[in-house]
């Protein structure tokens, strides 16, 4: 079990490094340099070159950047002097996140309970409704969802609030817009791998000893079926902070994901590569946590990897 | 002897996209207190949904139970609701399957789910619940019982699951253990200690054992009473010895063919085979199935299913080899 | 059976017939035969395909058709003709000029503002009402500029029915004095006051999709853009398939320590989603067509070179790769015979499956204004563009909106019946 953790550690580390190092590439290879705008004055441009640390060769530039970065300094905004990639992440990161929780939530709990429900009802009308619901949640992406959902519930039904302000009720939207496609994914997912557990030996052993449907669902049915979403957990965490990206546009929310999107207009290059790292880091994390999660949860896992036995 | 399991002309079918399956056709057998009845035929000869359907375990829709009885001390388990089919299930009758690796949950330790049964069905708790669990991985001849029981079925080996297996299936004393296969996926060394058992533990607790497989060798000294299947037909049914020493069906004959055997003195000592494959029950032939594939085919065969002949003391040989006006054939395989 | 008559040939011996016995009674078919005959008998994954095929034609006609019949492009502006709709109506905006009377709900009007709903309305005192009809600063539907104002007093004594008839009464006037108003209808339904000034529907016969804000034709802009959404996503595909499939296949071939290093690497770059690197990529880059397919492939091949290397894998150890290989069957004979053929049927899923993937990124990145650069008209370009104002010209939205979701509904649904079509374990 160490040497699993370990691992995944390791993993984790050299991951980040090889995306920061590739960040940095990218940031010094490409020939669009921040500062080629034409009506820039030349002392000007080796001044902003010189105040960037952009003169000193480039080995010296990364070894700057990697030492910055393992301090937690991801840079500062190029558009705006003095403000750092930090204190943007501080401000705005904590309204994006109470909308991805939100999300995740929603995703979570009705995904499941969809998927197992579809999956009980095989070939019913629960079944198709939950395929139904699923195929729309892959097929209409947020940038068509959210604008509809702020048109029918905010606009003509005027449910909700359509941009967020200190409401919860104005959360709603926007969290079912970022939601939707995760739990169509779940649904999904969960329905296919509790018609599989269905199918297995061990439900036929279940009802041979007289339990009710009820109890092989609850006991032998739910654990086995859900050991798999645990492992799309990660790269589901990694579609809700995309999706934040157009969702806080759509809906006004004034998160790291507008703002990153907003410094993406005004090519602010070390603010981009600040907040990509930052998510970069954010969804490697959230990967390894669902890994060590997963080893520690499925009994077949956390006992071959204390080596055998 | 008291009947506990009486099965009248049985009739199963399976509703597939392209039409009916009759999977099983007019089975008719009696199951008596203590006795062994083994039932042995290839795969999909119907042996299994038979037995399964003793337990109403066959997803139904597809399956269908067209006619017939089972009947258990006498009531019809074919008319039950399913509530109280799980009242029978585990505390009436357990049963054991093929694949032990596969039938057991290998997310809940094996002590748990030995004791699902008993707590659904004898309303005993806790340490005592554990007791009685201890007591049946003892009786299974699994070692270190304390200490497997917080084991997970992954730490197990292929023939302790089956015997785990069996404690699960036996924790409440059911009357009867239907045994579907329980030996196949087994090493030979293992299959001979988990039929040992099965039979030591009859012994012991006098649980009548229904024994599905499609190997003659392994019924020979565990069964009293043989049913051969084919084709979702009984085509013979007898005592073990009448099967094997004074069998009247051909199918029967191939089958014992195709068993090593010592005691039994051969032509030569090639294994025969059955050529050829069992019929496709989407659409069965109109005769005997078998008719295909038997060397003493005779017109009739293709046209007429054959009636039970009974041609011995409770020994009955659906062929028409049996009938008066055919051919008189000897059976070729003859005591040592 | 003792009284059915049997005689002496019925006992004849014919013995076996193993060829009847070993006779299959449903037909026996090739895998391509299978699969295609599986595929036909799914509904739903045969309409998904014509439906994308329709797409596809109109996206290659439909500009065609409206260029020789109008002799429009996608990006041929026209202010006379700004946010024209399917349904066109000859009906005059209106708006609420002054209002002594009533209170009311804060109301919404629908997009053109020929009705409006006054919820709650609560008679509060006596003056005036006055309602403004057309406007001077806009041609109207019929190509005039008249404005007229509709102004009704209201006395102590009035009631709502005698408002209303006050107000229907002077409508009636203006229209008496000029025919080009069309008239105008006020009705009480509860306790909502409808607004409605009246005209006649017709069909836009000159821009069937209607125009956006620029006067630009949609329906001509809709296809234009399938053709770059179906273009980008369609070529990134190809091409992610085919280096998938080379990475993949080398990595699943060779195996031991050469694929134990290219996995390490698709791990590594697969923990970050694809998104946020097509985003780093992308603004490094200037917008247009050609950087948009770069970055998808750049980032898009891995999961194709991962299903591959996996059925690879599964083959490579399948007994019938090895029957092969211990007959004396070579490298090239392997891969052609066995395990060329017997990838397909996942990569065929894989791309179907990537197709409304990379529509999806192409809209997204269009949306964040990364991706296609106007006065293009792929499909993203168009929603985002209808997403700004959608709440007055909910059609600018709606029209390709339902273009994308259609085009990812039905490939998702082609991929799902490809899938079950393709996949020999689910052959019964």
């Amino acid at each position: 079990m160490l040497r699993y953790i370990i691992k995944r550690l390791l993993m984790a580390v050299a991951t980040l490094w090889v995306i920061s190092t590739l960040t940095f590439i990218l940031m010094h290879a490409l020939p669009n340099d921040p500062f080629t705008d034409p009506k820039l004055k030349p002392e000007v441009k080796q001044a902003l070159r010189e105040k960037y640390g952009l003169d000193k060769p480039l080995s010296e530039q990364y070894v700057i950047y990697m030492k910055n970065l393992i301090k937690g300094d991801l840079g500062t905004s190029m558009k705006y002097p003095g403000r750092s990639v930090k204190d943007m992440i501080k401000t705005s990161f904590p309204k994006s996140f109470s909308l991805g929780w939100r999300a995740l939530v929603i995703a979570l709990v009705f995904g499941l309970l969809l998927g197992v429900i579809a999956a009980l009802n095989h070939q019913k009308t629960w079944d198709y409704l939950s395929i139904f619901i699923a195929i729309i949640g892959v097929s209409i992406p947020s940038i068509i969802l959210g604008p509809i959902l702020a048109y029918f519930f905010g606009v003509k039904l005027g449910w909700f609030p359509v941009t967020v302000d200190k409401t919860q009720l104005s959360l709603v939207l926007p969290s079912l817009t970022l939601g939707l496609s995760s739990l169509a994914t779940i649904s999904r997912l969960m329905r296919t791998t509790t018609l599989e557990v269905l199918g297995q030996d061990y439900i036929s052993t279940a009802k041979s000893k007289g339990l009710s449907k009820v109890q092989i669902v609850w006991k032998h049915v739910l654990r086995n079926a859900i050991m798999p979403i645990i492992t799309i957990l990660g790269p589901l965490f990694a579609a809700l902070i995309t999706g934040s990206i157009v969702v806080e546009k759509i809906f006004a929310v004034a998160g790291l994901g507008e703002y990153f999107v907003s410094t993406i207009w005004e090519k602010d290059y070390p603010m981009i590569m600040g907040i990509t790292i930052f998510y970069a880091t954010l969804i490697i994390l959230s990967m390894l946590a669902v890994d060590l999660a997963y080893g520690f949860i499925d009994p077949r896992l956390r006992v071959s990897k204390k080596g055998g036995k | 002897m008291k009947k506990i399991l009486e099965v009248k002309n049985l009739e199963v079918s399976f509703d597939t996209y392209a039409g009916e399956v009759q999977a099983v056709r007019d089975v008719s057998f009696d199951l008596y207190e203590g006795q062994t009845l083994a039932i042995v035929g290839e795969s999909g000869s119907g042996k299994s949904v038979t037995a399964k359907s003793i337990m109403r375990l066959n997803p139904e829709p597809p399956v269908r139970y067209k006619g017939g009885q089972i009947l258990l001390n006498g009531e019809n388990i074919l008319e039950k609701k399913e509530k109280e089919m799980q009242k029978i299930r585990g505390s009436h009758i357990g049963m054991i399957f093929q694949d032990p690796m596969t039938s057991l949950n290998p997310t809940m330790t094996v002590g748990k789910q030995i004791m699902e049964g008993l707590k659904k069905h004898q309303k005993v708790k806790g340490k005592e619940a554990k007791e009685i669990a201890l007591k049946m991985l003892r009786m299974v001849q699994i070692p270190n019982p304390e200490k497997r029981f917080n084991e997970y079925p992954h730490q197990f080996s292929g023939g302790m699951r089956q015997r785990a297996m069996i404690a699960i299936a036996l924790v409440c004393n059911p009357q009867i253990l239907i045994a579907d296969e329980p030996t196949t996926a087994l090493d030979v060394t293992i299959q001979a200690q988990i039929l040992d058992l099965m039979k030591d533990l009859q012994n012991k607790i006098k649980t009548s054992i229904i024994l599905i497989t499609h190997d003659l060798g392994v019924v020979a000294d565990a069964a009293q009473r043989i049913v051969v299947m084919y084709g979702g037909k009984i085509v013979e049914h007898g005592t073990t010895d009448q099967i094997f020493y004074e069998s009247r069906h051909p199918y029967t004959w191939g089958l014992l063919k195709s068993v090593p055997r010592l005691d039994i003195k051969k032509e030569n000592s090639r294994l025969d085979s059955i050529e050829g494959t069992p019929p496709d029950l989407f659409s069965p032939p109109k005769g005997c199935p078998f008719a295909d594939r038997c060397e003493y085919a005779m017109e009739i065969c293709k046209k007429r299913m054959p009636p039970q002949f009974e041609v011995g003391k409770n020994h009955y040989s659906a062929c028409w080899l049996n009938h008066e006006q055919a051919p008189k054939v000897e059976n070729p395989i003859k005591r040592a | 059976m003792e009284n059915i008559q049997l005689d002496k040939n019925d006992f004849k011996h014919v013995g076996k017939n193993l060829q009847a016995s070993q006779e299959i009674k449903r037909p026996s078919l090739s895998y391509w035969k299978d699969a295609y005959r599986r595929l036909k008998k799914n509904k739903v994954a045969m309409a998904s395909f014509w439906i994308l095929i329709i797409l596809i034609i109109m996206s290659l006609v439909g500009p065609i058709i409206t260029k020789s019949l109008y002799g429009y492009t996608y990006e041929k502006q026209n202010l006379l003709e700004q946010n024209q709709v399917t349904i066109m109506s000859n009906a005059r905006s209106i708006s609420l000029l002054s209002n002594d009377v009533f209170e009311y709900e804060k109301y919404t009007s629908n997009y053109r503002k020929t009705e409006i709903t006054f919820k709650n309305v609560k008679l509060k005192s006596t003056g005036e009402i006055s309602f403004k009809i057309g406007k001077e600063s806009e041609e109207s539907w019929q190509g005039d500029k008249k404005e007229y104002i509709l102004t009704v007093d209201v006395v102590s004594t009035d009631t709502w029915s005698s408002i209303i008839d006050k107000l229907n009464a002077e409508g009636e006037k203006i229209l008496a004095d000029d025919p080009d108003f069309r008239g105008i209808s006020f009705k009480k339904k509860g306790s909502s006051l409808i607004v409605e000034t009246k005209g006649e529907k017709w069909f836009n016969s000159k821009h069937w999709f209607g125009t956006d804000e620029f006067g630009r034709d949609l329906f001509t802009r809709l296809w234009e853009g399938g053709r770059i959404s179906f273009f980008i996503a369609f070529i990134s595909v190809f091409v992610t398939s085919i280096f998938g499939i080379f990475y993949g296949g080398i990595s699943g071939y060779l195996g031991g320590r050469i694929d134990d290093i290219l996995m390490r690497i698709i791990e590594v770059l697969m923990t970050v989603p694809d998104m946020l690197y097509t985003i780093l990529l992308l603004t490094f880059m200037d917008p247009g067509i050609k950087p948009i397919m770069i970055v998808l492939i750049a980032t898009g091949w891995m999961g194709t070179a991962r299903i591959v290397r996996g059925e690879v894998m599964r083959l490579k150890h399948s007994e019938y790769v090895i029957a092969a290989q211990t007959l004396g069957a070579d490298a090239k004979r392997i891969i052609l015979k066995h395990l060329i053929p017997n990838t397909m049927g996942p990569i065929i899923v894989n791309m179907t499956m990537m197709i409304p993937k990379m529509i999806f990124a192409e809209a997204f990145l269009s949306f964040i204004g990364l991706g296609v650069p106007v006065p293009y008209a792929s499909w993203g370009v168009l929603a985002n563009q209808g997403a700004k104002i959608f709440r007055q010209f909910p059609h600018q939205l709606l029209i390709p909106a339902i273009a994308i979701s259609l085009t990812m509904f039905a490939f998702n649904l082609l991929g799902d019946g490809l899938r079950d079509a393709l996949d020999p374990r689910l052959r019964k």
